[in-house]
């Protein structure tokens, strides 16, 4: 295979290379790291990239697999992780220049990887401190690998733009309110957001306690079942992970037998962007056509999905924030520390309210789950925008159309704690991607990737490639 | 809840020891307003008698 279609294949694919002893792990990751010089300085994906480091590990692995002594799917390839969590030897930055100390040991996720034999590239770029929504980025503005003047989405963008842009086999992002989902879809890749609890939050620096999660960002559902197999499980640093094994993928060559909820709520006139509709309902009638039955669903506090996780999860991070935004407020990003401001002053019979409708929100989405194996919803209300130079929140109104509205699509799942998933279903006129979010039960991501993969074996979306 | 104003924001955070840069405060009122006036809007039958939570899965894992 040449350089250039190994660097776009799947990490199944590479991983039957590696087995096969057709390919070298030092290859692939030279390959990988020829691909990052070639277009970092237009994407601004990555904060560090640690070659010597990752040709070292690269190495290990080709001396480890020519010994017989391949350790399994994930030994050899080359992968990156937001710059949020830890990893021994380099510094993490969060996405903000206030950050710059070198971790002394890895994220619980960072070191499954490694375990897994996983080659590290380096560590991938974000909105400061994860928040989403910053103007000023101090390593490089993410941009869309689809239309370099578009988001790639926030806040795991260099997650979504790596791996979009094949510029690492697979990438690990962390989603508080969306920040997979989101980046997924507008870099049109796949991307799960496991159940709360499912993977260790242990050396990722927090936003929200009760909301942060880490997961797979990937160009294929079946790699996202691998990578998830690997980081998720107890982890005694982390007292809220959950002690039940990660499923194995076990694919499907149709979904007949299969119920999908379509939640009414998620879309129509001003909920969603026309084409991004017409996308997703096409892709449901593919999956009709796979033989799933569709349903209606309904989830009657939707629309306040938004409002309710981002109140939640400001207030929290304000708690996180509130000595650093004492002692280095200049150094924030405006945006950013706006943000903070405001939740610092969220009062507390609101943010109890708040919790309050998320245990109704909760008992809402458990409801429209029963009956059928999945939910399905828009995974971002538009297309990725232009990139912003200034937040436009000049008024009342401006926050709550930006904030509300939009954020709807995710925060409902976030804050049922339940598993979302993004995966790519079409593109715009102007060839935007389209993200379809598949919703499950707590702890059933198996039935996620069931009917993600079978999808994904009927349509092409997951293979196109950015014009870059 | 009526609306605050730039000054009241400003003299808010500064009582919680908080920066209060009078670029940043039109803004910061706008986000403040914006919150507490949807989020008192909300109503629900079941609200007084929900009790608040933020970790569900151990029902789960029982």
């Amino acid at each position: 295979m040449a350089n250039d279609d190994l660097i776009h294949a799947s990490v199944a694919e590479l991983s039957g290379l590696l087995d096969a002893k057709k390919l070298s792990p030092v290859e692939l990751t030279q390959a990988y790291l020829d691909r990052i010089a070639a277009l970092d300085e237009r994407l601004h994906a990555f904060i560090t990239i640690d070659a010597e480091g990752a040709l070292a590990s690269a190495r290990e692995a080709e001396s480890a697999i020519s010994n017989g002594r391949r350790l399994g799917p994930l030994h050899g390839i080359p992968m990156a992780v937001k710059d949020q969590m830890d990893a021994k030897g380099l510094p993490t930055t969060a996405g903000s220049s206030i950050l710059k100390d070198v971790a002394t040991t890895d994220a619980t996720v960072v070191a499954r990887l490694r375990e897994s034999g996983v080659v590290l590239l380096g560590k991938l770029n974000l909105s400061e401190f994860a928040l989403g929504g910053s103007i000023n980025h101090p390593y490089g503005v993410p941009r869309n690998p689809w239309d370099t003047d578009r988001q790639p989405g926030q806040s795991s963008s260099g997650s979504g733009i790596a791996v979009a842009a094949s510029m690492c086999a697979a990438a690990i992002g962390e989603d508080t309110s969306g920040s997979i989902r989101g980046p997924a879809s507008w870099c049109g890749i796949t991307g799960l957001r496991p159940t709360w609890g499912r993977v260790s939050r242990h050396g990722i620096l927090p936003m929200s306690w009760s909301m942060d999660q880490a997961g797979p960002m990937t160009r294929t559902v079946e790699d996202c079942a691998t990578v998830f197999a690997a980081i998720a499980g107890f982890d005694p640093n982390d007292a809220y992970t959950s002690h039940k094994a990660p499923p194995s993928y076990q694919p499907l060559e149709s979904l007949k037998g299969k119920r999908i909820g379509v939640i009414r709520e998620a879309i129509g006139e001003g909920m969603v962007d026309g084409e991004v509709q017409q996308r997703c309902e096409e892709a449901v009638a593919a999956m009709r056509e796979a033989g799933a039955e569709i349903v209606e669903a309904s989830i009657p506090l939707f629309p306040q999905g938004g409002l309710l996780s981002n109140g939640v999860a400001d207030a929290d991070a304000a708690y996180v924030h509130r000595e650093r935004l004492a002692a280095h407020a200049a150094e924030y990003d405006f945006a950013t520390r706006r943000r903070l401001l405001a939740a610092s002053l969220m009062p507390a019979h609101l943010y109890q309210k708040a919790q309050r409708f998320r245990v109704i929100m909760r008992r809402q989405v458990m409801a429209a789950l029963e009956g059928v194996d999945v939910l399905v919803t828009p995974a971002q209300a538009q297309p990725a925008p232009l990139i912003a130079t200034d937040t436009g929140l000049d008024s009342k109104d401006a926050v709550m159309r930006q904030f509300f509205g939009i954020r709807a699509h995710r925060g409902p799942f976030n804050l049922a704690a339940v598993p979302a998933m993004s995966i790519p279903c079409g593109f715009t006129d102007a060839g935007l991607p389209v993200g379809l979010q598949l919703v499950g039960r707590p702890f059933d991501e198996s039935t996620l990737f069931q009917v993600g993969g079978a999808y994904q074996t009927q349509t092409d979306w997951h293979t196109q490639r950015p014009p870059l | 809840m009526p609306d605050l104003t730039p000054e009241e924001v400003g003299s808010m955070l500064k009582s919680l020891g908080l920066p209060a840069d009078p670029a940043d405060l039109p803004e910061v009122a706008h986000r403040v307003n914006a919150v507490n006036e949807a989020l008192s809007a909300l109503d629900h039958p079941d609200l007084d008698t929900t009790e608040p939570a933020a970790v569900f899965w151990l029902q789960e894992e029982a």
